[in-house]
């Protein structure tokens, strides 16, 4: 046992000592949090200036009507930075190169069209470039149309219904009525729609999330320093001379495993005061959950450490091999992109991804969750651990 | 003189190949990833949203809903009962469940009839759907007050009635309608044929993980610095310049093979167009090759031994790969970032693909983005070769 402290104490400090390490552990992950939080945060805050076109070709009141829809809505100032144009071509060609990230073209005669109860189509352009940007105008506008439908619908109905009964008093009314844009109208209001977020005490933000999900995906970033410890000590045959001193493999393996569950606990602790201080990250109330799911997580990259050394003979193999599978845990586990977002074949794989089951452990906690809530996710991480260091300790050459 | 230089190009292979697992990291990892990240970011036409329905009500409005819940094509409605509904959104299997409540029937006669919505905090998938349901309520609600009015005025016509007349004035197509199109050039394709999340996630991540092929061969030198070879490369009749040369030459050869298979599997099996303008597609990759091999060398300049450049490696790549755009495209996010990008190697590659793999534009959209990853090669490559040290 002592044996065991001893060599976890000095490839603790031996890791320590290394400043670009610390760095890596630490500093890379507060980077990444920031730029993912900041990247993405303005999703929900709205700050966007997507840069869109409007060409009205009608000379009627409907095209009016909908220019004014689109340009006077304030939360739509905040998204998209409209300009109104009056080329086509020149917009679609604009939209082709990616200057603008799409367009609403109102055709010719939409007025006309209308009041003769003919259908109209908008056309939407959108640049095959920019996907997500041009998605969110989509559905702005076919938001915008389906009122106006709405406004038509409401309009033809009570004239054809009424007109259409004998005996009324609307029978010589015209067959087309089409109520002038802005009439007063009843309130659509019969059928509403509530929405509740899901465990909505604790709303999670960007930074929050990913914050969490950096913190699940470099506390695994630990296991490849622990590996090349391994492997530098190998190359140097210092491992060998250790298996001739009275420590059995069972120490030497525990106190490396160790010593980088110390770095990971080290790390976690780190980038939570980190987050906190700078991103005012909340990380919830119950931080015993935190450590719980981090402290397995770091028992995980030591597992992971020890199957990276057994499959990788040199620094450069682990350094390629390590960042792959940690990014596949990573990616899989939603650190990059909500879990929810991934297609459903994906979704039987997350549960081998250390990092999958401390992210949504992190989010909990966030949530509300206490220590007991997340025991099962900080068991599975265990479990996952168990697995990779039976591998590891397994296929591990130590001359 | 070349044979030297293809000599040591020819080492940094051999050195790369006698690592079987480093190949399948940098072949697999990134198909992997493109397969991943393609199918999440793909139209609605590529995933379909699964959408957990719980009808309580049983009505004919409710089965309305139902139904035209179900004419959405990007939505796999499953019908559940509110718990697994409750459940399946707290897992994060789905974004949103949609809750018809028991007397949903009575209610829209009534006017005040509501559809109930559970949706997942940060799930983009629930935007969607509320947007769709939103539109339903728009038109139920829009029957709803047709036959209220007209009922009322007139008493032979019930209110199912004219909501029915009302509702068939929606169908085939609502009185204005939008038809999205995405637009490339020389050639019109309608919303949804296009396979665009593939071709983001193919670029983005060929250009990712070309950064851990430039870093592994420059960490091949740091090695060989560490075990002494170069320095006895030295003693023989070999000039300095020589083995420098050697040694980029080595590491851009093996970035443009790697470039090559990635490609053709993006073709072949993701269907992402590349190939279409092979002088602009060469003019990118290959300048920013020479860009990141810089970096590389650049780096393993600057750190101490190899498993720093090592651990610092990959995750300065990760960083330079979402800061420009290889993980989302630049369009979401804030104009301050995409300027950020702008600043970064990784950001002047995917903006040149984005231009000619999606855009469909030819040489005239490489000319700008492989200037600018030339500059960025000279600045790389010259600090790197001046700060290279052997011994």
């Amino acid at each position: 046992m002592k044996s065991l402290l001893t060599i976890a104490r000095k490839d603790f400090t031996v890791l320590m000592r290394d400043k670009a390490a610390v760095l890596v552990l630490v500093a890379m992950p507060i980077a990444l949090i920031f730029i993912l939080g900041s990247a993405l945060g303005n999703l929900e805050e709205g700050d966007f200036g997507i840069e869109v076109a409007i060409v009205n070709q009608d000379d009627g009141e409907i095209g009016e009507h909908f220019v004014e829809g689109l340009t006077e809505t304030e939360e739509l100032g905040d998204l998209f930075s409209i300009t109104l144009a009056d080329d086509a071509d020149e917009v679609r060609r604009d939209v082709e190169q990616g200057n603008l990230v799409a367009a609403l073209i109102i055709p010719e005669g939409t007025s006309d069209k209308v009041r003769a109860r003919d259908a109209v189509t908008l056309e939407v352009v959108q640049d095959p470039g920019s996907p997500l940007g041009a998605g969110v105008w989509v559905g702005v506008v076919k938001a915008a149309v389906s009122y106006a439908s709405s406004d038509l619908v409401l309009g033809r109905a009570i004239g054809q219904e009424l007109a259409g009964s004998a005996g009324a008093p609307g029978a010589g009314a015209p067959p087309v009525a089409t109520p002038p844009a802005g009439a007063d109208l009843p309130e659509l209001t019969a059928v509403q729609v509530t929405n509740v977020e899901a465990k909505a005490e604790e709303e999670i933000s960007m930074i929050s999330y990913y914050s969490a999900a950096m913190t699940a995906m470099f506390l695994l970033f630990g296991s490849m320093f622990g590996a090349f410890a391994f492997v530098k000590e190998r190359r140097e045959q210092t491992l060998a001379r250790m298996l001739v001193t009275p420590a059995n493999k069972v120490a030497i393996v525990g106190g490396k495993g160790l010593g980088i569950l110390f770095i990971g606990v080290a790390q976690l602790i780190v980038l939570v005061v980190g987050t906190v201080l700078l991103f005012r990250v909340d990380w919830g109330e119950h931080v015993a959950g935190v450590l719980l799911l981090g402290a397995a997580e770091a028992v995980a990259a030591t597992g992971l450490a020890m199957t990276l050394a057994a499959l990788g003979k040199t620094e450069r193999a682990i350094g390629g091999i390590g960042p792959a599978l940690i990014m596949l845990f990573a990616a899989t586990g939603g650190s990059m992109i909500p879990a929810d977002q991934m297609p459903g074949w994906l979704k039987p794989l997350q549960v081998i991804s250390p990092s999958y089951w401390a992210l949504d452990g992190f989010l909990d906690v966030m949530r509300g969750a206490t220590v007991g809530d997340v025991a099962f996710q900080a068991a599975m991480i265990m479990v996952i651990a168990v697995v990779l260091y039976a591998f590891g300790v397994w296929r591990l050459s130590y001359e | 003189m070349i044979r030297r230089v293809m000599a040591l190009a020819w080492l940094n292979t051999l050195q790369l190949l006698r690592n079987p697992a480093e190949v399948i990291a940098l072949l697999a990892l990134p198909l992997a990833l493109t397969m991943v990240f393609g199918a999440s970011f793909a139209g609605s036409d590529r995933r379909q949203m699964p959408l957990p329905v719980v009808d309580e009500d049983g009505g004919a409005y409710a089965a309305q809903v139902v139904q035209l819940l179900e004419e959405e094509q990007s939505f796999d409605v499953k019908p559940m009962t509110r718990q697994e509904a409750e459940a399946a959104v707290t897992a994060q299997e789905a974004g949103l469940a949609v809750f018809i409540p028991d007397g949903f029937q009575e209610a829209v006669n009534a006017g005040d009839a509501k559809i109930e919505t559970l949706s997942f905090p940060t799930s983009n998938d629930a935007v969607a759907i509320r947007a769709v349901v939103q539109g339903i309520a728009v038109r139920m609600s829009t029957n709803a007050a047709a036959a209220s009015i007209v009922s009322g005025v007139n008493p032979t016509k019930t209110f199912e009635q004219v909501y029915k007349a009302s509702d068939a004035l929606w169908e085939p197509e609502p009185p204005v309608s939008v038809e999205g199109q995405t637009v490339i050039a020389s050639e019109v394709r309608g919303e949804g044929v296009q396979a665009s999340g593939n071709t983001q996630a193919s670029a983005g991540f060929t250009v990712f993980f070309l950064m851990f092929v430039t870093f592994g061969g420059a960490g091949a030198i740091l090695e060989e610095r560490e075990q002494g070879t170069l320095r006895r490369l030295l003693v023989t009749p070999t000039d300095k310049s020589v083995l420098i040369a050697g040694k980029i030459v080595g590491i851009v050869t093996t970035a443009i093979a790697q470039v090559l298979i990635l490609t053709t599997f993006g073709r072949l099996v993701f269907g992402v167009p590349w190939g279409r303008h092979p002088l602009a597609e060469a003019m990118v990759l290959f300048t920013y090759i020479l860009a990141v091999t810089g970096l590389a060398v650049l780096v393993s300049t600057i750190v101490r031994s190899r498993d720093q450049f090592s651990g610092a490696g990959p995750i300065l790549s990760t960083g330079l790969a979402m800061l420009g755009g290889s993980y989302w495209s630049l369009d979401i996010v804030s104009p301050f970032m995409q300027g950020v990008a702008k600043a970064t190697p990784t950001g002047w590659a995917m903006i040149g693909l984005t231009d000619i793999l999606a855009r469909n534009q030819g040489v005239e959209a490489a000319v700008v983005p492989s200037l600018i990853l030339l500059g960025f090669a000279a600045v790389t490559l010259g600090l790197g070769v001046k700060l290279l040290t052997f011994e």
